[in-house]
């Protein structure tokens, strides 16, 4: 059995693996990282240290609306570096059986390299992502570019 | 074991330190062999490492230390002599039992093949030792006379009761015309019985009408066993030396017996050396009392102090903005109060990581005694400043580019002596290491007197590897000839030698340095030396840096890369073969645009932009940015992995108002 933390962007409910969920915090100014890769919001200020913020959504090829604002971040200790994920709402901790992840065909290359499978518990469903395997990949694409 | 591993980097940590202050000691040893003060810590210093090593189970460290340590007490106790083959023999151990340990830091056990080769070595060395001390023992049995050193010790555990009463006895048998002697009898090793063969030596005595006065240990001691190998008798006899010291040798499992008549003097002596050593005990203690007011710290632990550090005078920032709203004069004096504490408390925390450049010179005395004899020169090695303080991780990364630097003026630098003396040098040369404080950094330079470096050989080699082509070659200045040997890929000398053409060369010096955002440069004169400068920031953890602005971002120049900064007039900048260019003082200077460069679009409003000329090396950039905010101290923080292909910038601070600034790291913009 596996605990994973749930949480929304946009209507859709995702989850990760709650071992590298650090903290919740709510939104606070994000300053810019010119030339940073795409997926990189910029930095945050997190009781005086600096934590890189990242965009799932951009990812994961989300469409937002141009004034979407969201409401929390999610600060992930991933080999001992912080990160912070932007999401909408934290919903809550679930336990699961990784036996009984749904693997269903997607049409975005990005859904089938990057999800887990998918959790059904009562009428929810939820997107499981195996974000450190995302991270990582996107470092190895940068690597591969130089 | 989690524990264990605990442990384990204490006893690393602790065992480390040992082999330095044993290396400092051996060193001083070896110019002044007759030291006893010096063999005495060496043997302090070995016997701790015995102990850690025994208690975190590495038995063949133990093993060699044990026996070294055996070596060590015959050396203290003058019984052996120390000539330049058993000085080497000490390095050696010193070098093994570094490698051992750097084997056991990486996981190992520390049996490295070294390590095993010295174990064997001193076991021959203390066999021979034992060869040549049974044949002394031998000549002492058979001569009567009995030399006083080996006996002394006979007296030690005389206390002043005893003394006088033994003095006492010492009267009455001259009176009565009789002799008094000390007998020290060793009994073979691993002898059984050791209570019977006592007795059977106290029987034999009295059989030859000795009367016993003194025994050690004492007799009920005896009777319990209570004593190693080494028995002394205090005896009044009608009987010479010799008859007794026969009697005794013909005990079975006697080994060897020494007789000597009772002497008051030397009684006094021990008895006096006694007293001295005590003190000397206590001092220890109170040496070692002083060394627990020291404790050791992560460095992880004090990176996390001052990331506190940084919130609270974030913190403090933001009450003072606060409330200066309010215009409380109360509050006014606590808030000064308040600052002044946190700018203490901030330099603290700073100079909690600092640590004084000994830590990294300390190992080089024997680095060049090594390789002057390796050599066959003569250096006369001198350090200065090494109390000047500069940061661990600054220290941790500039011993090896010092290592070659020291290796390039002992190889390169300095002659044989016959050449030396042939110029009219003396037949030594110098080689200067120093280290010190100027204006917001350290310099550490290496110097010496050597041959200096000869311009033609390396245009040559500078040609040769295609570096420079000749053409160009004819319009470089000395200094700039000088500065190709830091082009990676030079080394001006065809064979490399063991000592310094190990595949680093000055270019990795350089890279290194700069790596530390410092400097390197030279200076060399033919026949007269070379000397290297080494510029180095105090932390690398906080810098100084001018902070401006393009739109509302804030970005961090450091000072240090900045030459001038200059309000811009419209029309200032020119275009020369499609690029922005500045005029300095008739010097056409390229230019960025900041806005251009961060993709910000086009400014807004009339705002006067300014021009930050920045430097590296001789190189200089214009930089455009919007407003200048003015000079700060700032913190530097890793920006993390996943911005780590972001060359633009070194770096992030927060600033005072809690809002982060991007540090550019401005060789990326040239």
């Amino acid at each position: 059995m596996e605990d994973v933390l749930s949480f929304k962007i946009l209507d859709q409910e995702y989850a990760i693996s709650i071992e590298n969920i650090e903290s919740v915090v709510d939104i606070t100014e994000i300053t810019r990282v010119p030339n940073a890769r795409y997926f990189i919001e910029g930095l945050i200020n997190l009781r005086g240290r600096i934590v890189p913020i990242i965009d799932l959504a951009k990812i994961l090829q989300i469409k937002l609306p141009e004034n979407h604002k969201y409401g929390n971040i999610l600060v992930l200790k991933i080999n001992d570096e912080e990160i912070g994920m932007l999401v909408d709402e934290v919903e809550n901790v679930l336990t699961i059986d990784p036996a009984k992840l749904e693997k269903i065909q997607s049409k975005k290359d990005v859904y089938s390299e990057n999800v887990k499978g998918i959790i059904k518990i009562a009428n929810r469903l939820i997107v499981y992502i195996d974000l450190i395997g995302i991270l990582e990949k996107e470092l190895q694409k940068e690597l591969k570019k130089q | 074991m989690p524990d264990m591993d605990v442990y384990l980097t204490v006893f690393l940590e602790e065992a480390k330190e040992n082999i330095q202050e044993l290396n400092d000691l051996l060193l001083e040893l070896e110019k002044d062999k007759g030291n006893l003060e010096i063999i005495n810590s060496i043997f302090r210093i070995i016997h701790t490492l015995k102990g850690m090593a025994g208690t975190m189970e590495f038995d063949v460290l133990a093993q060699v230390s044990h026996k070294l340590e055996s070596i060590l007490d015959l050396l203290r106790t003058n019984k052996i002599k120390l000539n330049q083959d058993l000085m080497n023999l000490l390095f050696k151990c010193a070098d093994s039992i570094e490698e051992s340990l750097n084997d056991i830091a990486s996981g190992g056990k520390g049996e490295t093949f070294n390590i095993k080769r010295l174990e064997v070595e001193l076991d021959n060395y203390l066999v021979t030792l034992k060869d040549k001390e049974t044949e002394y023992k031998k000549i002492a049995k058979t001569e009567s006379t009995i030399i006083n050193g080996r006996i002394k010790d006979c007296y030690n555990n005389i206390n002043e009761e005893t003394m006088n009463i033994l003095k006492h006895v010492y009267q009455k048998a001259q009176e009565k015309g009789l002799n008094f002697y000390f007998l020290k009898i060793f009994l073979l090793e691993n002898v059984q019985l050791k209570q019977a063969r006592a007795y059977a030596i106290y029987h034999r005595l009295e059989e030859l009408g000795c009367e016993i006065v003194y025994t050690y240990p004492s007799v009920e001691e005896i009777e319990k066993e209570n004593f190693d190998r080494e028995l002394v008798f205090g005896i009044v006899t009608s009987k010479s030396i010799g008859e007794i010291a026969e009697a005794i040798n013909k005990i079975a499992e006697v080994q060897s017996v020494y007789v000597d008549e009772f002497s008051e003097s030397l009684m006094e002596e021990a008895i006096l050396e006694k007293e001295k050593q005590q003190e000397e005990n206590i001092e220890n203690n109170e040496k070692e009392v002083k060394l627990l007011k020291t404790i050791r710290v992560d460095i992880n632990k004090l990176d996390e102090l001052m990331n506190l550090m940084a919130e609270l005078v974030i913190a403090r920032s933001r009450i003072v903005e606060t409330l200066s709203k309010y215009n409380l004069k109360e509050v006014d004096e606590s808030l000064s109060q308040l600052s002044r504490i946190t700018l203490d408390l901030q330099n603290i925390v700073m100079k909690l990581r600092m640590v004084p450049v000994s830590f990294v010179f300390n190992r080089f005395p024997r680095l060049v005694r090594d390789l002057s004899q390796e050599l066959g020169k003569k250096v006369n090695f001198i350090i200065r400043g090494e109390d000047t303080e500069l940061d661990r991780t600054v220290a941790d990364e500039i011993g090896d580019p010092l290592v070659h630097l020291i290796r390039n003026s002992i190889d390169h630098g300095i002659e044989k002596p016959h050449e030396r003396i042939a110029k009219g040098k003396p037949e030594a040369g110098t080689l200067i290491l120093s280290a010190r404080h100027e204006g917001n950094g350290v310099i550490i330079e290496v110097e010496d007197d050597g041959r200096g470096m000869n311009k033609e050989e390396i245009l040559r080699k500078a040609i040769e590897k295609g570096l420079i082509s000749s053409s160009e070659a004819s319009k470089l200045s000395d200094e700039e000839i000088y500065n190709l040997v830091f082009l990676p890929g030079f080394s001006t000398k065809t064979v490399s030698t063991e000592v310094s053409g190990r595949g680093i060369g000055m270019d990795v010096v350089k890279a290194t340095v700069e790596n530390l955002k410092g400097t390197v440069s030279l200076e060399t004169k033919k026949d007269r030396g070379t000397k290297v400068t080494i510029r180095l920031p105090l932390t690398l953890a906080i810098i100084e840096a001018l902070l401006v602005t393009v739109d509302n971002d804030v970005y961090a120049i450091p000072i240090a890369n900045i030459d001038t900064t200059q309000r811009l007039a419209d029309g200032e900048l020119k275009v020369v073969e499609d690029r922005e260019v500045f005029l300095l003082r008739g010097e056409i200077i390229p230019v960025v645009r900041l806005r251009d460069l961060f993709g910000y679009g086009r400014k807004q409003g009339l705002i006067k932009e300014n021009i930050v000329i920045v430097r590296i090396g001789n190189k200089k950039h214009g930089v455009v940015v919007d407003k200048l905010l003015g000079q700060d101290d700032i913190v530097i923080k890793s920006l993390g992995s996943l911005l780590s292909d972001v060359k633009e910038f070194s770096g992030g601070a927060i600033l005072g108002d809690g809002r982060i600034a991007l540090i550019l790291d401005v060789a990326s913009l040239m």
